[in-house]
């Protein structure tokens, strides 16, 4: 629709709300965090960045987030798919459920998960004769997040897979395609924005996530060792400096990753001539 | 938290993959669900029951229980409303109008949810903590902030701020503004306008918004921890409670509080699915 | 009643989208806008409503100025292009909205206020809709609702964009004569916008057309037609054959052809000049006698009247022929004028010119030349 300048009432009035709200909400509390950060040297900065535990907790949040919201991409496309596109009993409840972890309090989802694949829990059991340990480890970081960030990635493909035209499809099968061919060369590239956002979603959330991820994720310095975790750490021992830092840097790096990301979607959204 | 509250499936008998290939791709597709959201909740109920129902029962009876209970409802029952207002008004500036920053708003509000919930509680804690910028000012003055309901209130608003908003915006966006247009010419004035016009429209929108940022302001557990000293009986709501009883084995009594928790997702779930169904209704009875 | 537009200019970053736009509507007119799409019909509507700030200028409403005026106290009425009926309010209730929101002491009463919107519904014809929701009703039946909505207010303008823009030609040419019987009985001052002439010319008693923001002329339909003051206008309304030649030694040449104009005219030169040429304003001659001659490739049976298209013929000297603007010359015959000719396709046939206007400063004719008989 277009956007007429008009002399609809309440501009001045609804503006103010949204700044005001903003303002005191928003801005004031992050620029807090600039500040505050500003009030250590920049060695003091690096002294607290380069330290060996920080440096451990970013590589455990990079590597479980990214890890997460890649198998969120294989597990979301195949749930997206079978969902817009086969028959199933309860289709609806099924779908509606997909939503489950946006819908969860985090907490809940930490312990339940943590009971499930603790060695000796329903599922870590079976892991534990394979001699894998998931909770307590890196590797129940990942489960964790790969439960928080699993709508992320079915809700950005559905709608798209739905808009797919089916002729497409057919001209492919028609031309003498694979049903593979078809898929990686005629459905795939359209999907690849969808699928690129629901990634950085995924990712950017578990780089943040924390009620979920510490309980599961034995919380041991240098292994298991979230930032998130890390900076309430911090705090805990007074060491407001310290956490501010480490929360800066890490939305600096999170907003870095986002901007790559989109100039990645601006890209292939530029390649596969959509937009 | 997604955007598209007009989907709808339709099923597509004419898939062409082979037999084998939909049965594998179908059972993965429900292991995954089953493994990623049924068993958890089964769990939950599983494992809330496993000393009986006595002790199920004690767990959410308990004084500290029916306190965070209290808590819960209280900091949601302030929040959603102000951010209801919020959504409404910000919906309104940014879609109804040209103004120049406009779009640096609207990733504005959207801020909180690339911001960890640790680091929404923390700026709080920067704020009107000891070496804050108050520096504690508000406690020593007999209203303290943190560790207090107001640090939580505070917490839960920044976490819950773009719920309502982003439902909206392009909602009314895509609305476009010709009705209100007509009902200002008509003589209507900007308050009649809004109840019998713009809210009318955007209920379901807003509906849709305001159970979704319900369910995380009653469930958000980061930057409350963070903010709020986990005084039992004073500032611990329910996920916090939880995590209390986890940490102090009190297993049962952990999954019976977090059973609650997990009902609230479910009738969140029931309800959204309730207002997806009618908003898709009233898009198709109006693009008819 | 009156509508003046003083000078009125608004731009879009530097796009202008009315440029120094002044008109006058007089107590009880009907008025059309007329012009291209894209041509800022919707944004001086907008204006005069009051929904949009002008850059500068102002609008006199009953000789008020009405710039800071809220639009409420203005007391226009708006039908939009896409009706902007209210879809969650029954057609009932989106009537009588103008009467429910009057401030307490001005609004009528529960009764009154039924009786009014039952009044109106039956005025267009509809009241057996009235319990209906907007989103069941036809086009026509929603373009109909909307006037009835912005009638109730009694208000003393009526803007209305494109009232009939999204509807199918019949139920546009049945609305049409409609409107005009509706404001014959109520006399409200009106505007209209439209971008078929057609409807322009059969409803309103003045019309404006606009093109890129301006204003290019504004009269009665049969002024326009007959005497458009530019080319936009001589093409926008009505056919017209466009004739691209010079004026010199007393003639109109095009190509090979001449075209001897008036005696008045012999001292006239004009290097380049459009000649703009109507339809009808062409007759045809069988036989040899006349200068132009043309072949007929197509003929268009349009129910009273024929269009003929004709290319030109290469004259006894040789020569190219006219030139054109489409290479093609459409001709304009009454049923009659047809069927006496007995003409078909492939006929070789003469023309004569009867009228011709063209537009070159102030050398510009106020009405067409007429074109001398050949002696
Ligand atoms: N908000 C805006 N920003 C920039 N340009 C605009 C805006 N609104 C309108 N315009 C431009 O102003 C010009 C006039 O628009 P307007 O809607 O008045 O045209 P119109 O004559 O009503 O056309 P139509 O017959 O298609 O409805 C158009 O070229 C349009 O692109
Ligand atoms: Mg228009």
């Amino acid at each position: 629709m277009s956007h007429r300048k008009t002399r609809l009432p309440g501009f001045g009035l609804s503006l103010g709300i949204t700044v005001f709200t903003l303002s005191l909400l928003v801005l004031i509390p992050l620029s807090a965090l600039v500040t505050q950060s500003a009030e250590l040297s920049l060695g003091g900065m690096w002294h607290a960045l380069a330290d060996r535990r920080v440096l451990a907790a970013f590589r455990v949040s990079f590597s479980t987030a990214f890890a997460a919201a890649f198998t969120n991409v294989l597990l979301g496309l195949v749930v997206a798919w079978v969902l817009v596109r086969y028959p199933l009993p309860f289709k609806r409840s099924l779908d509606a459920l997909i939503d489950l972890p946006f819908a969860l309090p985090t907490a809940v989802a930490g312990i339940v998960l943590t009971t499930l694949y603790a060695p000796n829990g329903w599922l870590g059991q079976f892991f534990t004769d394979w001699g894998i340990r998931i909770a307590f480890t890196p590797m129940g970081i990942v489960v964790a997040l790969i439960f928080i960030g699993l709508p992320f990635v079915v809700r950005t493909v559905e709608p798209v897979l739905q808009e797919l035209d089916r002729q497409q499809e057919e001209a492919s099968t028609s031309l003498g395609a694979s049903r593979w061919q078809t898929f990686y060369r005629v459905l795939l590239p359209p999907l690849v924005p969808a699928i690129l956002t629901g990634f950085s979603l995924a990712f950017a959330r578990g780089l943040g996530e924390y009620g979920s991820v510490i309980f599961i994720a034995g919380n041991m310095p240098m292994k298991s060792e979230i930032v998130p975790l890390l900076i309430v750490t911090k705090l805990e021992q007074y060491d407001y400096a310290g956490a501010t830092v480490i929360a800066l840097a890490s939305l600096v790096v999170a907003f870095i990753m986002l901007l790559v990301v989109n100039g990645l979607q601006h890209w292939t959204r530029q390649r596969t001539g959509q937009d | 938290m997604n955007s598209t509250p007009h989907r709808h499936i339709v099923a597509r008998p004419q898939a062409d993959e082979t037999p084998l290939v939909r049965y594998l791709l179908s059972s993965l597709a429900m292991a995954i669900i089953g493994l990623f959201l049924i068993l958890p909740l089964v769990a939950v109920l599983v494992e809330a029951f496993r000393d009986g129902w006595q002790t199920y029962m004690t767990a959410i009876t308990d004084r500290y229980t029916r306190h965070a209970i209290g808590l819960t409802l209280f900091a949601a029952l302030v929040c959603v409303p102000l951010n209801t207002l919020f959504g409404v008004a910000a919906a309104w500036c940014i879609a109804r109008f040209e103004f120049p920053g406009r779009s640096l708003l609207t990733t504005l509000i959207d801020l909180p949810f690339s911001v960890s919930p640790v680091i929404a509680g923390l700026v709080f804690i920067l704020i009107f903590g000891a070496q804050g910028w108050f520096d504690g000012w508000f406690a020593a003055n007999g209203f303290p902030i943190l560790f207090a309901l107001p640090g939580i209130v505070l917490a839960t608003m920044f976490v819950t701020l773009p719920f309502v908003a982003r439902e909206l915006i392009p909602l009314m966006q895509q609305q476009g503004a010709e009705q209100e247009e007509a009902a200002i010419m008509l003589g209507a004035s900007p308050w009649r306008m809004l109840w019998t016009i713009t809210l009318p429209r955007i209920k379901w929108g807003l509906l849709y918004g305001v159970i979704l940022c319900n369910a995380r302001a009653m469930g958000e557990f980061g930057a409350v921890s963070v903010v709020s000293g986990h005084i039992r009986g004073s500032t611990n709501t329910l996920p916090l409670h939880v995590e209390i009883l986890y940490n102090e084995y009190q297993f049962s009594a952990a999954f019976a509080v977090a059973t609650l928790l997990a009902g609230l997702a479910i009738v969140t779930l029931i309800a959204k699915s309730i207002v997806e169904w009618r908003q898709q209704r009233q898009w198709e009875s109006a693009s008819s | 009643m009156s509508i003046h537009v003083n000078q009125l200019t608004k731009r879009y970053g530097n796009f202008t989208a009315l440029d120094d736009i002044s008109l006058s509507i007089d107590d009880g007119e009907l008025v059309a806008l007329l012009g291209p799409s894209g041509c800022g019909k919707t944004t001086l509507l907008r204006s005069i409503a009051g929904m949009e700030f002008a850059d500068s200028g102002s609008i006199l409403l009953e000789g008020r100025d009405m710039t800071f005026e809220p639009i409420r106290h203005r007391q226009v009425g708006f039908v939009f292009q896409h009706y902007a009926l209210f879809n969650h309010m029954s057609v009932f209730e989106n009537v009588a909205y103008g009467l429910r929101v009057k401030p307490r002491a001005q609004r009528p009463p529960e009764a009154e206020i039924r009786r009014r919107v039952h009044e109106l519904l039956d005025l267009v014809q509809l009241d057996w809709l009235a319990r209906r929701f907007p989103p069941q009703l036809s086009g026509g039946q929603r373009q109909r609702i909307a006037l009835a909505r912005a009638l109730a207010v009694e208000p003393r303008y009526l803007l209305l964009d494109e009232p009939f823009g999204a509807l199918d030609a019949n139920v546009r040419k049945e609305l049409r004569g409609w409107l005009r019987r509706l404001h014959e009985e109520l006399h409200v001052t009106s505007l209209f916008v439209t971008h078929d002439q057609e409807e322009a010319m059969e409803v309103a008693s003045r019309i404006v057309v606009m093109n890129h923001g301006r204003i290019e002329q504004l009269g009665t339909p049969a002024k326009i037609y007959d005497t458009p003051r530019t080319p936009f206008v001589s093409t926008f309304i009505g056919n017209v054959n466009v004739f691209r030649g010079c004026v010199r030694n007393g003639a109109f040449h095009s190509g090979s052809w001449r075209l001897p104009l008036p005696r008045t005219l012999d001292t006239l030169h004009l290097a380049e000049q459009n000649a703009y040429i109507r339809p009808h304003d062409i007759e045809i001659l069988r036989g040899p006698a006349a200068d132009w001659q043309v072949s007929i490739r197509h003929v268009q049976p349009m129910g009273s009247r024929y269009h003929l298209e004709a290319v030109p013929v290469a004259d006894a000297s040789g020569g190219p022929g006219p030139e054109t603007e489409s290479g093609r010359i459409t001709i304009e015959l009454t049923r009659q004028a047809f069927k006496a000719l007995a003409l078909d396709v492939g006929h070789r046939v003469g023309l004569r010119i009867h009228h011709v206007h063209w537009f070159h400063g102030a050398a510009t004719p106020q009405q067409p030349i007429d074109i001398p008989a050949p002696a």
